[in-house]
């Protein structure tokens, strides 16, 4: 489940973080990271394939990110199946399916397994407070092309992808995430034009 | 001939090995269960579904639990234990529950009937769905298994398990009163089997590492059984070397005071100890570590008969030996009942003492016959002062033995024998005041499986229509019809199923299970039981759980099924069990000790003084029950008749003594009387320190029943006899 609010909260990390990476032209890390400071509220459509290794067709997926400051997360899956994770700082709720076969899971935030394949959730929270130290603590980043960027763990064993590549557009939005499993499972988030909020002050 | 005798002898003492085992040497708590009773237990222990632990861990007052820290450090050290544990709500999906939720997954469609076209839509999507998640490979696997989503169904139900009123954290309980949280884990081995269970306590208290909490208790069959093997191991150890100090100390003596001859007597005693140890492990396969240790001490009392005869006069003629082997029959006749007790430890323990006493007593006696000179000390020149305040105490203690018959209630339920550390006590209160559901009514059935689940299903129906919960093979399997039933539903769809390429793609891991044609119902014939199902079988035998609430429902659930019982009244079959054997055991055995002991006076008058002993023993033992509100246990009551063994002997000694019998020597009778009250404290003084129940009471009712058994022989006796001449009174003229 961390591993969820991982991938949830990832394209936060990733415009917070920041690092010395202002050695290209293009967008810096730096500059995401200013920029989703200022956002109050954020929206945004998604598109998620899911590349199982022994699977001939991807499993596609359609759904919206909702944002709100300080930390309030909402995925929420649309296509095939509606399925909703709210995440706040208390609890996570899962609601998966519809109607009579719908089902609600509410794990609180304490009870979550703290295993070697999330340690991460730890270092989440402060990324959700904006705490970019502890993104670099876990992570290298480096910039591997115009706009984008390749995140690796420092600690294989704790995380459960092989690396992460991330792909921003010149308005300093996320346009792409493709995670790298260690199973040679492969999983593409194709971000739309997001709906944005900026703070008033 | 005498020859051909031996040869027999030795062939026939071989001839027994055929009965004996690989393992000699037992250590187990079952030897102190009787044998029905045992039988009773283990059936019911056999089923993995009460082979629950819990682990109890408390945080400081105020602190709030880690929980994600707290369940990944159980997991971890759970992981370390290897095949130990079967579930647990610290393994995710990954874990233990794996295969079990596979099996579980695989069978929905004998579950469920197939839902309409969009409800199934719906379902497959869901589960599809559910893989964006990212859970990782191994989780995305599963659900690729799992086409309907039956794992949340399955979880629900795991981890509402357990009836006990704390909050609920995903399977781990949380008092926030007492601010502890319980563990539950089921292991894969029976309770019997505790090689791995001191480790597994280990890894438990390494749960805490890097949190503030504390592992202040387990709670279980597993660990109950362990704590008390590892308490008896204990006990064991520091009895045996108190034993050989106590032995060193006496040869010291013997040597200092120049009667080294006495010292001859050991040797024998020893032999006699080793060969009736060979005989009991030929004839019950294993020794127990309790029957070494006990049995030794009994074989003890022999020394009696070797004091006795090397204290003996040198013109004795006989008279000495006679009465010798009066006391021999009256101890022996004690062991010949115990013979026929119900616990297989008693059992072994007469068998041990029978042999030990027997060989101990006729190898002295061949001794005395084939060296006469070295068979021969002089008794230390005793003449013991006449002590007022002792023949008081004597009529006392007499006093209180008739209290006895009416204040002496002995407990014989199987908590007395249960090991339990003083700081467990509070826990276990705690613990079962907060879990209402954990004595279930239990019911093993027995027979055709295809009848088993009807009768299984029809006992369901029962115990919902009475509104009492129920837990059983058809709680998660319904009869062969519905699932027939269920089956043909689903049939079109498993056979002509024509779904989009995502769908087919996805769960063909599923497909691959399901052959078209060949889905059959589970029928649990053949040994083919699903691993959901395991908990409830074993030896082919089944298990229904009925949790009633109240006393009505109990009263309900027996008639309605009459072979169903709570843990509770099984257990209570065993003191039933000892209390109707003690009711003729002790009155047969002191019958034949008093038949015994008339034969030998030919006086009911002497008989009954003889029996005096014994009564000052059981009054002191008695008093000290008063006194110190000590517990007494089916163990006392077997130290009471070991008791009244040893007191016979000198009941009988002293009589003769006081009417001058048999050429008696007072100076050789009191040498020996001392000697032997002496070895009898010290020996059965350590047990009063014991940590298990078992061996403390045993301690308790023989060392205090030796101090009033020595009282009543040195005192009440002689006083009894000067009462009898003062007041000029006796029973044969009476009579």
């Amino acid at each position: 489940m961390t591993r969820v609010i991982l991938i949830l909260v990832l394209p936060f990390v990733i415009w917070a973080s920041t690092d010395s990476l202002k050695k290209n032209s293009g967008i810096n890390l730096e500059e995401v990271s200013d920029f989703y400071k200022s956002i109050d509220q954020l929206e945004v459509g998604f598109h998620q394939e899911i590349k199982l290794k022994d699977m001939k067709s991807p499993i596609k997926l359609v759904g919206i990110l909702k944002v709100s400051q300080p930390n309030q997360i909402r995925w929420e899956i649309l296509k095939p199946s509606h399925l909703l994770v709210n995440l706040n700082e208390k609890e996570i709720i899962v609601e998966n399916g519809e109607g009579e076969s719908k089902t609600v899971q509410v794990f609180k935030r304490g009870d979550m397994t703290l295993n070697k394949e999330n340690k991460a959730l730890e270092s989440m929270v402060g990324w959700i407070k904006m705490d970019l130290n502890a993104l670099k603590k876990d992570y290298g980043v480096t910039q591997f092309a115009v706009n984008e960027f390749l995140f690796v763990p420092y600690s294989k064993e704790s995380s459960f992808f092989q690396k992460l590549k991330m792909k921003v557009t010149k308005n300093k939005n996320i346009e792409k995430i493709t995670l790298f499993e260690k199973s040679g499972d492969l999983i593409e988030i194709t971000f739309g034009k997001p709906k944005i909020k900026i703070k008033n002050d | 001939m005498i020859k051909r005798l031996f040869y027999s002898f030795i062939l026939s003492v071989l001839s027994l090995s055929v009965l004996a085992k690989e393992s000699w040497f037992d250590q187990s708590h079952k030897a102190l269960l009787p044998s029905s009773v045992n039988q009773e237990l283990l059936n019911f222990r056999d089923f993995p579904i009460f082979w629950w632990n819990f682990l109890i861990f408390e945080f400081p007052e105020g602190e709030s639990v880690n929980w994600g820290l707290l369940k990944n450090n159980c997991r971890n050290q759970l992981l370390k234990t290897g095949n130990l544990i079967r579930k647990s709500p610290c393994e995710g999906l990954e874990g233990s529950l794996r295969p079990l939720l596979e099996d579980w997954a695989r069978d929905f469609i004998v579950r469920h009937p197939k839902p309409g076209e969009s409800d199934m839509i719906k379902l497959y999507n869901q589960s599809i769905t559910k893989a964006s998640l990212l859970m990782g490979s191994s989780i995305t696997s599963f659900l690729r298994k799992d086409p309907f989503n039956s794992v949340d169904e399955y979880l629900k139900n795991f981890t509402k398990k357990g009836g006990f009123q704390f909050e609920n954290h995903q399977g781990l309980f949380f008092d926030p009163k007492k601010n502890r949280v319980l563990i539950p884990i089921q292991l894969n081995v029976p309770p019997s089997e505790t090689s791995l269970i001191g480790k597994l306590y280990h890894l438990a208290e390494k749960i805490c590492e890097g949190l503030s909490c504390k592992l202040i208790g387990v709670e279980g069959p597993h660990f109950s059984t362990w704590q008390n093997e590892t308490q008896v191991k204990t006990d064991i150890g520091i009895v045996s070397k108190i034993g050989w100090a106590i032995l060193f100390l006496f040869v010291l003596f013997f040597v200092l005071s120049r009667k080294w001859r006495l010292l001859y007597l050991f040797p024998l005693l020893f032999c006699s100890m080793l060969f009736s140890a060979l005989i009991t492990y030929l004839i019950f396969g294993k020794i127990h570590g309790l029957t070494l240790s006990f049995g030794p001490s009994i074989v003890g009392l022999a020394m009696d008969y070797g004091l006795h005869g090397m204290f003996a006069k040198k013109d004795d003629k006989g008279g000495i030996w006679r009465a010798n082997l009066f006391g021999l029959l009256t101890t022996l006749s004690i062991f010949v009942v115990l013979l026929f007790s119900t616990l297989p430890l008693l059992n072994q323990l007469a068998v041990f003492s029978i042999t030990g006493l027997i060989i101990s007593f006729v190898s002295f006696y061949i001794f005395k016959l084939v060296a006469p000179d070295l068979f021969h000390e002089k008794p230390f020149q005793l003449n013991p002062k006449k002590f007022k305040s002792l023949e008081a105490l004597s009529f006392v203690f007499l006093f209180f033995s008739i209290i006895a018959f009416f204040n002496l209630s002995p407990d014989f339920s199987l908590q007395q024998l249960n090991f339990e550390p003083k700081e467990a006590r509070e826990i276990r209160q705690w613990f079962f005041s907060n879990s209402g559901a954990l004595n279930p009514m239990i019911e093993i059935t027995d027979g055709e499986p295809l009848r088993i689940l009807k009768d299984s299903a029809k006992k369901k129906e029962w115990a919902n229509e009475m509104g009492i919960e129920f837990d059983g093979v058809t709680k998660h399997l319904p009869p062969i019809e519905i699932q027939t039933k269920n089956i043909d539903s689903w049939k079109p769809e498993l056979c002509n199923r024509k779904r989009s390429d995502l769908i087919e793609d996805f769960f063909q891991p599923y497909w691959e299970n399901l052959k078209c044609q060949k889905i059959f119902p589970v029928t649990l014939s053949g040994g083919q039981i699903p691993s959901y199902l395991k908990d409830y079988n074993a030896n082919g035998k089944w298990v229904n759980l009925f949790f009633p609430t109240s006393k009505e429902e109990i009263k309900l659930i027996h008639q309605a099924n009459p072979n169903s019982h709570s843990f509770m009244e099984i257990t209570s079959l065993f003191s039933k069990t000892l209390s109707m054997e003690l009711i003729w055991m002790l009155p047969l055995a002191i019958l034949i000790a008093l038949i015994f002991l008339f034969y030998y006076f030919l006086s009911l008058e002497k008989s009954l003084i003889a029996l005096v002993p014994f009564f000052t023993g059981l009054g002191c033992f008695n008093l000290m029950v008063i006194f110190f509100e000590l517990r007494v246990s089916f163990i006392s009551i077997i130290g009471l008749i070991m008791m009244f063994g040893f007191s016979l002997d000198y009941g009988i000694f002293i009589v003769n003594l006081m009417q001058n019998k048999e050429n008696s020597d007072k100076d050789g009778v009191w040498t020996t009387v001392f000697l032997s009250a002496l070895t009898t404290l010290m020996g059965f003084a350590p047990l009063l320190f014991a940590g298990h129940p078992a061996l403390q009471h045993l301690g308790q009712s023989l060392f205090f029943g030796a101090i009033g058994t020595f009282i009543g022989g040195y005192a009440g006796i002689p006083a009894l006899f000067n009462l009898q001449k003062k007041i000029g009174y006796s029973l044969e003229k009476t009579i």
